[in-house]
């Protein structure tokens, strides 16, 4: 199960390399072996929408040859800084996931 | 008869979401995120098809993939900031209950009622207490509705619903203040009455009362059981004038006995500002009482089915001005493009 800041940061780390369409980055995102759009693709594009509305990606409408103009997304800066918050902010809650679930050493006994 | 179309399920998909969000959002937005998924749902199709399925299959499962035309949209709509307009519509609802109860104080203060209810400031906090009440029901009753994803209009009837069981659970019975008044003429009657027959002057018959077979009086009888029997008292003709006189002596007499007791009756009652439940509960066996709760909740029940019109008419009208803005926006947004 994935939380709506989780999957805002898979899509952004997503966009990181490059601007891509909506199916793509829902390949992606599963091709990395992420479940959260295995259920319901569609999904994926209130998050988008949500994502373009805050300001965070930015979509360009491109012209294809004998086709639909395609929607694609690209990251903008206040994109990546959110990213960059989020990345963060995993990792301290990694962190502290992880420092409670190791092993703890044995006390040393007492006397 | 020309048969319909058979849509496959990305266009049957394609085609239920369309509806959902035609009038939702502006009408290229509504293109745009159709166009969208209409992609991804033909690329998936195709990648599944690669695959060796059969094409019906690949698009049957790209659209279950793809998940519930009824959710996707709610959730399209949510990303995209979508004020229901249903929430104007409740507001307008609502506004109007309030117009009505602050009615009630503007007609007393500035009309002259002649109910003469009292508009005291405690008055004035209670209605606005009960108005904040009603929006709160009807907020909530929005809220149920989207968190729900159910169709509008039971978010119409539970706010109405909610407003309804408020109104009457607080609201004091306007049956009631009409009941106070009535009583209090009739005390004042009755005291009036009390005076007059407590003089013992009564004169002797008067001439309009002579007849050519003798004199009005009336009928001797014992002493009534209830309010209807007041004053339903007949006359006849007795032979004499001392049995007309005497006849009019004992029923001032009777009349004084029963205009004290129900005197009595209305001032031991002194509490009359009560709800529809509590007239129910406390005048269920008296029958000028229990007429008067019984219309006391005719008419709860006749404003609850008001509330719940106005919620509904004005949610209409909500969608309406949603339509309208829309198509004007539309509009707008042509006007301006290069092409003109």
């Amino acid at each position: 199960m994935a939380f709506r800041s989780d999957l805002d940061a898979l899509v952004l780390s997503v966009l990181q390399a490059e601007s891509l369409h909506g199916y793509e980055i829902a390949k992606r995102i599963n091709a990395k072996g992420e479940t959260a759009f295995h259920a319901k693709e569609g999904q994926l594009y209130p998050i988008l929408h949500r994502l373009e509305n805050e300001g965070k990606i930015q979509a360009d409408w491109i012209p294809q040859e004998g086709k639909p103009a395609r929607k694609v997304y690209r990251l903008t800066e206040t994109g990546k800084g959110e990213l960059e918050k989020l990345v963060e902010s995993w990792r301290e809650f990694s962190l502290a996931v992880d420092s409670l679930l190791a092993p703890t050493k044995p006390e040393a006994s007492r006397g | 008869m020309a048969k319909k179309p058979v849509l496959n399920p990305i266009e049957q998909f394609l085609a239920l979401s369309e509806k959902r969000l035609r009038g939702r959002l502006e009408p290229d937005k509504v293109a745009t995120t159709l166009m969208e998924a209409r992609e991804h749902l033909t690329y998936r199709a195709e990648e599944l098809m690669e695959a060796g399925q059969a094409p019906d299959a690949a698009m049957a499962m790209a659209a279950e993939t793809f998940g519930q035309p009824r959710k996707w949209t709610r959730e399209i709509l949510l990303s995209e900031n979508y004020k229901p307009y249903l929430q104007i519509a409740n507001g307008i609802s609502v506004a109007a209950c309030a117009y009505i109860l602050v009615l009630k104080p503007l007609w007393t203060l500035f009309l002259k009622s002649p109910s003469g209810g009292e508009v005291t400031p405690g008055y004035l906090i209670f209605s606005a207490v009960l108005t904040a009440l009603l929006h709160l029901a009807a907020g909530l009753g929005a809220l149920i509705a989207r968190r729900c994803a159910v169709k509008p209009i039971l978010g119409i009837i539970v706010a109405g619903a909610l407003m309804f069981c408020i109104g009457l659970g607080f609201m004091t019975n306007p049956v009631m203040s009409q009941a106070q008044k009535s009583l209090r003429d009739d005390a004042t009657l009755l005291q009036q009455g009390i005076r007059a027959y407590s003089s013992k002057t009564l004169p002797n018959v008067p001439a309009a009362l002579k007849m050519p077979e003798g004199f009005v009086a009336p009928i001797a009888r014992k002493r009534v059981s209830s309010l209807e029997d007041v004053g339903s008292g007949s006359t006849e003709i007795v032979a004499t004038e001392e049995m007309a006189a005497s006849r009019w002596r004992d029923y001032g007499a009777l009349r004084l006995a029963e205009c004290r007791e129900e005197l009595g009756q209305i001032k031991r009652l002194s509490d009359w500002r009560l709800s529809t439940p509590q007239l129910l509960l406390r005048f269920g066996a008296n029958n000028f009482n229990a007429a008067a709760a019984l219309l006391g909740t005719v008419l709860a029940l006749l404003h609850g089915v008001f509330c719940l019109m106005l919620c509904g008419v004005s949610a209409q009208f909500g969608r309406f001005i949603h339509r309208v803005h829309m198509a004007w926006l539309s509009q707008d947004k042509i006007r301006r493009s290069p092409i003109n």
